[in-house]
Protein backbone atom coordinates (compact mmCIF):
# COMPACT_ATOMS: atom_id res chain seq x y z
CA UNK A 1 0.00 0.00 0.00
CA UNK A 2 1.36 3.45 -0.65
CA UNK A 3 2.19 5.70 2.23
CA UNK A 4 -0.05 8.55 2.62
CA UNK A 5 1.39 11.42 4.11
CA UNK A 6 -2.23 12.19 5.61
CA UNK A 7 -3.66 9.38 6.74
CA UNK A 8 -5.82 9.78 9.35
CA UNK A 9 -4.37 8.24 12.52
CA UNK A 10 -6.83 6.18 15.09
CA UNK A 11 -7.61 8.92 17.16
CA UNK A 12 -8.59 11.00 14.09
CA UNK A 13 -10.76 7.71 13.03
CA UNK A 14 -12.34 7.59 16.80
CA UNK A 15 -12.81 11.81 16.85
CA UNK A 16 -15.73 11.18 14.88
CA UNK A 17 -17.97 9.20 17.02
CA UNK A 18 -17.27 11.95 19.69
CA UNK A 19 -18.38 14.58 17.12
CA UNK A 20 -21.38 13.02 16.89
CA UNK A 21 -22.41 13.33 19.98
CA UNK A 22 -22.25 17.45 19.41
CA UNK A 23 -24.56 17.32 16.82
CA UNK A 24 -26.90 15.63 18.86
CA UNK A 25 -26.58 17.69 21.06
CA UNK A 26 -26.89 21.17 18.92
CA UNK A 27 -29.68 19.40 16.78
CA UNK A 28 -31.59 19.21 20.17
CA UNK A 29 -30.78 22.71 20.70
CA UNK A 30 -32.26 23.68 17.54
CA UNK A 31 -35.50 21.89 18.50
CA UNK A 32 -35.73 23.51 21.99
CA UNK A 33 -34.96 27.11 20.27
CA UNK A 34 -37.18 26.37 17.37
CA UNK A 35 -40.47 26.66 20.25
CA UNK A 36 -38.69 28.55 23.19
CA UNK A 37 -37.36 31.40 20.30
CA UNK A 38 -34.55 32.15 22.63
CA UNK A 39 -32.29 33.74 20.12
CA UNK A 40 -31.18 34.29 17.00
CA UNK A 41 -27.87 34.35 17.22
CA UNK A 42 -27.77 31.07 19.27
CA UNK A 43 -30.12 29.33 16.64
CA UNK A 44 -27.54 30.18 13.90
CA UNK A 45 -24.87 29.35 16.02
CA UNK A 46 -26.69 26.22 16.05
CA UNK A 47 -27.19 25.54 12.36
CA UNK A 48 -23.95 26.18 11.66
CA UNK A 49 -22.63 24.00 14.10
CA UNK A 50 -25.24 21.02 12.79
CA UNK A 51 -24.56 21.69 9.39
CA UNK A 52 -20.52 21.50 9.75
CA UNK A 53 -20.56 18.17 11.74
CA UNK A 54 -23.04 16.71 9.24
CA UNK A 55 -21.42 17.94 5.99
CA UNK A 56 -17.99 16.19 7.41
CA UNK A 57 -20.02 13.16 8.42
CA UNK A 58 -21.71 12.95 4.77
CA UNK A 59 -18.61 14.19 2.85
CA UNK A 60 -15.25 13.14 4.56
CA UNK A 61 -13.60 9.57 3.35
CA UNK A 62 -11.18 9.69 6.02
CA UNK A 63 -12.95 7.44 8.58
CA UNK A 64 -13.20 3.20 9.39
CA UNK A 65 -16.05 1.28 7.42
CA UNK A 66 -17.72 0.97 10.80
CA UNK A 67 -18.77 4.15 10.97
CA UNK A 68 -20.04 4.12 7.21
CA UNK A 69 -22.31 1.50 8.04
CA UNK A 70 -23.67 3.53 10.87
CA UNK A 71 -23.82 6.74 8.60
CA UNK A 72 -26.10 4.35 5.93
CA UNK A 73 -28.48 3.39 8.60
CA UNK A 74 -28.79 6.87 10.12
CA UNK A 75 -29.51 7.77 6.29
CA UNK A 76 -32.00 5.25 6.34
CA UNK A 77 -34.40 6.49 9.52
CA UNK A 78 -34.20 9.85 7.77
CA UNK A 79 -35.49 8.27 4.62
CA UNK A 80 -38.05 6.77 6.13
CA UNK A 81 -39.03 9.75 8.45
CA UNK A 82 -39.57 11.55 5.23
CA UNK A 83 -41.73 9.12 3.93
CA UNK A 84 -43.43 8.57 7.06
CA UNK A 85 -44.11 12.64 6.76
CA UNK A 86 -45.18 12.29 3.15
CA UNK A 87 -47.61 9.18 3.85
CA UNK A 88 -49.31 11.52 6.71
CA UNK A 89 -49.60 14.47 4.30
CA UNK A 90 -51.12 12.27 1.60
CA UNK A 91 -53.71 10.79 3.81
CA UNK A 92 -54.67 14.09 5.09
CA UNK A 93 -55.28 15.16 1.80
CA UNK A 94 -57.71 12.23 0.76
CA UNK A 95 -61.07 13.58 2.16
CA UNK A 96 -60.39 16.85 -0.42
CA UNK A 97 -59.40 14.53 -3.41
CA UNK A 98 -62.56 12.56 -2.57
CA UNK A 99 -64.68 15.74 -2.80
CA UNK A 100 -62.56 16.85 -6.30
CA UNK A 101 -63.80 13.42 -7.37
CA UNK A 102 -67.17 14.05 -6.22
CA UNK A 103 -67.38 17.54 -7.76
CA UNK A 104 -65.82 16.14 -11.22
CA UNK A 105 -67.79 13.47 -12.02
CA UNK A 106 -71.11 15.69 -11.64
CA UNK A 107 -69.65 18.81 -13.03
CA UNK A 108 -66.32 17.58 -15.22
CA UNK A 109 -64.54 20.22 -13.47
CA UNK A 110 -61.16 19.05 -11.56
CA UNK A 111 -59.40 22.04 -9.89
CA UNK A 112 -56.21 20.94 -8.55
CA UNK A 113 -55.41 24.09 -6.90
CA UNK A 114 -57.61 24.59 -4.87
CA UNK A 115 -56.02 27.00 -2.09
CA UNK A 116 -58.90 25.23 0.65
CA UNK A 117 -57.09 22.04 0.27
CA UNK A 118 -55.87 20.73 3.56
CA UNK A 119 -52.46 19.13 3.19
CA UNK A 120 -50.48 18.43 6.68
CA UNK A 121 -47.10 19.29 6.28
CA UNK A 122 -44.78 20.07 8.89
CA UNK A 123 -42.85 23.58 8.59
CA UNK A 124 -39.71 23.08 6.29
CA UNK A 125 -37.42 24.10 9.46
CA UNK A 126 -39.28 22.10 11.95
CA UNK A 127 -39.26 19.03 9.37
CA UNK A 128 -34.99 19.94 8.83
CA UNK A 129 -34.52 20.00 12.89
CA UNK A 130 -36.59 16.78 13.33
CA UNK A 131 -34.26 15.05 10.45
CA UNK A 132 -31.26 16.28 11.92
CA UNK A 133 -31.90 14.99 15.55
CA UNK A 134 -33.29 11.64 13.91
CA UNK A 135 -29.85 11.41 12.21
CA UNK A 136 -27.63 11.83 15.01
CA UNK A 137 -29.79 9.91 17.35
CA UNK A 138 -30.02 6.82 15.18
CA UNK A 139 -26.02 6.88 15.00
CA UNK A 140 -25.85 6.65 18.67
CA UNK A 141 -28.83 4.09 19.11
CA UNK A 142 -27.10 2.16 16.17
CA UNK A 143 -24.04 1.85 17.89
CA UNK A 144 -24.72 0.76 21.00
CA UNK A 145 -27.44 -1.58 19.69
CA UNK A 146 -26.12 -3.04 16.57
CA UNK B 1 -20.47 -13.54 14.14
CA UNK B 2 -18.19 -14.81 16.82
CA UNK B 3 -14.24 -14.07 16.83
CA UNK B 4 -11.45 -14.44 19.54
CA UNK B 5 -10.22 -11.40 18.19
CA UNK B 6 -9.68 -10.11 22.04
CA UNK B 7 -8.24 -13.22 22.70
CA UNK B 8 -5.68 -12.87 20.18
CA UNK B 9 -5.04 -9.02 20.96
CA UNK B 10 -4.70 -10.09 24.74
CA UNK B 11 -1.95 -12.16 23.71
CA UNK B 12 0.06 -9.36 21.97
CA UNK B 13 -0.96 -7.20 24.66
CA UNK B 14 -2.17 -4.83 22.68
CA UNK B 15 -4.89 -2.56 23.83
CA UNK B 16 -7.71 -1.79 21.59
CA UNK B 17 -6.47 1.67 20.01
CA UNK B 18 -3.18 0.04 19.52
CA UNK B 19 -5.10 -2.47 17.27
CA UNK B 20 -7.29 -0.16 15.79
CA UNK B 21 -3.87 1.57 14.48
CA UNK B 22 -2.59 -1.17 13.44
CA UNK B 23 -6.16 -1.85 11.42
CA UNK B 24 -6.42 1.45 10.79
CA UNK B 25 -9.52 1.74 11.74
CA UNK B 26 -11.05 3.20 15.01
CA UNK B 27 -10.72 2.07 18.25
CA UNK B 28 -14.75 1.73 18.37
CA UNK B 29 -15.12 -0.56 15.45
CA UNK B 30 -12.85 -2.85 17.13
CA UNK B 31 -14.89 -2.87 20.50
CA UNK B 32 -17.78 -3.34 18.14
CA UNK B 33 -16.22 -6.44 16.36
CA UNK B 34 -14.89 -7.90 19.99
CA UNK B 35 -18.48 -7.74 21.01
CA UNK B 36 -19.99 -9.24 17.83
CA UNK B 37 -21.98 -6.02 17.36
CA UNK B 38 -20.40 -5.49 13.61
CA UNK B 39 -18.93 -8.01 11.44
CA UNK B 40 -15.83 -6.76 9.09
CA UNK B 41 -16.10 -6.86 5.83
CA UNK B 42 -13.72 -9.25 4.10
CA UNK B 43 -10.58 -6.98 3.43
CA UNK B 44 -10.48 -6.14 6.98
CA UNK B 45 -11.33 -9.31 8.13
CA UNK B 46 -8.31 -10.61 5.81
CA UNK B 47 -6.42 -7.41 7.37
CA UNK B 48 -6.84 -8.92 10.83
CA UNK B 49 -6.09 -12.28 9.40
CA UNK B 50 -2.65 -11.23 8.06
CA UNK B 51 -1.80 -9.45 10.77
CA UNK B 52 -2.03 -12.31 13.68
CA UNK B 53 -1.06 -14.70 11.01
CA UNK B 54 -3.78 -16.69 10.84
CA UNK B 55 -6.35 -18.06 8.54
CA UNK B 56 -9.75 -15.92 8.60
CA UNK B 57 -11.93 -19.35 10.12
CA UNK B 58 -9.71 -19.55 12.56
CA UNK B 59 -10.36 -16.01 13.67
CA UNK B 60 -14.09 -15.96 13.52
CA UNK B 61 -16.26 -18.42 14.08
CA UNK B 62 -19.65 -19.12 11.37
CA UNK B 63 -22.59 -19.71 13.70
CA UNK B 64 -24.10 -21.78 10.71
CA UNK B 65 -21.27 -23.34 9.76
CA UNK B 66 -22.30 -27.42 9.42
CA UNK B 67 -25.99 -26.52 9.31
Amino acid sequence: MPYDPIAPTQEERSNIYFIQWFGLAASIGMLIDYFAQLSDSLAQMLFMITSAILMITIFSKRFDEHFYTLRDEACRWVIGFMALCMIVASISTIGDLSEHLGFWSVIGEFDLADKDSFLFILPPQLMMILACIIFFAAIQIKSFRS
Amino acid sequence: MKNNLKVLRAMRDWSQAELAGHLDVSRQAINAIETGKYDPSLPLAFKIARLFEQNIEDIFDDEFAGE
